[in-house]
């Protein structure tokens, strides 16, 4: 049975109703044209579909859309359009972080995730925030190097 | 494959709801991943209930309640050591955001990431059933009747003050099955040793505890070995992480080890 679900999509309120079992990933993408996020293996493991629910990286492929009533959710078209989503998208081209970008979101999420809680990581502290997070075409060298790129330029914006 | 979805406001509205054909709908690590195990006409919501949430320190023990998440633990500062160090057995910092330690205990797997440190420490578990009563066991009495208590909501987890607890997990990577997670624990004065061992047993090693207790001197790996290959519980089958020899030969050397160290006071 169709239900009614209220959240707050990038800022914005928004609601659907719909069969509260539908996966928000799949919600997101087709209702609210959210595309930028992808799916990967479907099971939480690859962190493709990774999204920001109440200031925490989740995966949404496993989340039903139910779940989401109330809460509080951002994607990569919310951070992207941000000032440190901009420097953390610019610090990736200009690293050479991305090859066939389908893990990138995911990724992009993930640093914003991390510089936020910690604006100067260490090497091994960039490789634990990317955690969920897998790449098959990069070897993560260059996206940890982009992630340290992001931090030095993004300088106090992440202390805000 | 779910066709219902409820939210439940109370532990005991949560646990009324439940009959054979539903499941909590916890973290939704598992329910809802392609190929999950958990097969559920109804998924009952249990976020949003208070009672379920948060750590608090009691008389003799931790309190956890069931919907903390792997990263509430790891971050808070009144669980113990020992439990942080299970939690990032599971190696994604965004499963962690989402898994919960009540349903890892309520799925019980054999490479469950939580269930051998808290068999080890001789944790508490507080389940609610149908009528709304409260009941209070331990998890390895919950883990031994599972069917018994399958249809309760696990309220919290209760760990024992006085525990500590050494814990190692052997897998191919830090995102791999697990095929042995091996923990030692003293609590009460009691040693006990527990063993999540892939497709064969999860569950306390009394017969090993106890000779390993009852010794004058530390046990040396063959001796250990032996009482491995005495446990009838422990058939291991071969497969690829290992023949049944190997993984008994893992096992008894890790015993040793991690006796060595809580008894050393290296936990
Ligand atoms: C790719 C992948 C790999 C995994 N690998 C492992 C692994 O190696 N080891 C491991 O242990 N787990 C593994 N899991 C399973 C899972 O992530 C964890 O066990 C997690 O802790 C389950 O918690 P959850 O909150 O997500 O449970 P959910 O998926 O929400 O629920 C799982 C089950 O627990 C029951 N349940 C949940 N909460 C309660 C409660 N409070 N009271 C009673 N019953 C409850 C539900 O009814 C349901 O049957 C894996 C999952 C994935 C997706
Ligand atoms: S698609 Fe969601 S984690 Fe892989
Ligand atoms: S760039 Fe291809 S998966 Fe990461």
């Amino acid at each position: 049975m169709d239900m009614k679900i209220c959240f707050k999509l990038n800022g914005k309120d928004v609601s659907v109703t719909t069969d509260p079992l539908r996966r928000l990933i799949d919600v997101l993408r087709e209702d609210f044209g959210c595309k930028g996020v992808k799916e990967g293996c479907s099971e939480g493991e690859c962190g493709a579909c990774s999204i920001i629910l109440n200031g925490k990286m989740v995966t949404r492929c496993i989340i039903p859309v139910g779940a989401a009533d109330g809460q509080e959710i951002m994607t990569i078209e919310g951070v992207s359009a941000t000032e440190k989503g901009q420097t953390i998208v610019q610090a990736f081209a200009d690293g050479g972080a991305v090859q066939c970008g389908f893990c990138i979101p995911g990724m992009v999420i993930a640093a914003y995730c991390l510089l936020n809680g910690n604006p100067d990581p260490t090497e091994d502290e960039i490789r634990l925030g990317i955690s969920g997070n897998i790449c098959r075409c990069t070897g993560y060298d260059l996206i940890v190097e982009s992630i340290r790129l992001a931090a030095k330029r993004g300088g106090d914006i992440w202390k805000k | 494959m779910a066709d219902k979805f409820v939210i439940a406001a109370s532990a005991a509205e949560a646990a009324a709801l439940r009959d054979g054909d539903s499941a909590f709908l916890a973290g939704g690590t598992e329910i809802n991943r392609l190929g999950s195990s958990v097969d559920a006409g109804t998924l009952i919501s249990i976020g949003r209930i208070a009672e379920l949430d948060g750590v608090s320190i009691q008389e003799d023990c931790v309190r956890i309640g069931a919907m903390c998440t792997f990263q509430d633990i790891v971050e808070n500062k009144d669980v113990p050591q020992f439990l942080k160090d299970a939690c990032l057995f599971m190696g994604s910092r965004t499963k962690r955001n989402m898994a919960t330690i009540g349903g890892n205990v309520a799925l019980g797997r054999t490479d469950s990431y939580l269930c051998a440190t808290l068999l080890a420490c001789h944790a508490g578990i507080i389940l609610r059933d149908a009528e709304g009563t409260s009941i209070r066991r331990c998890v390895k009495g919950y883990l031994e009747d599972r069917a018994q208590y399958s249809d309760m909501l696990i309220e919290a987890l209760l760990i024992p003050g006085d525990a500590v607890v050494v814990s190692k997990r052997y897998s191919n990577t830090v995102q791999s099955h697990a095929v042995l997670t091996v923990s030692a624990g003293l609590s009460g004065g009691l040693l006990r040793i527990a063993v999540a061992a892939r497709d064969t047993y999860l569950g306390l090693l009394p017969e090993i505890s106890t000779a390993i207790a009852g010794a004058e001197k530390p046990l040396s790996d063959e001796a250990i070995l032996k009482l491995v290959n005495g446990c009838p519980q422990l058939a291991f089958r071969q497969d690829m992480f290992g023949s049944p020899e190997y993984k008994r030969y893992l096992l008894a050397v890790t015993i040793a080890d991690l006796v060595a160290k809580v008894r050393g006071g290296e936990a």
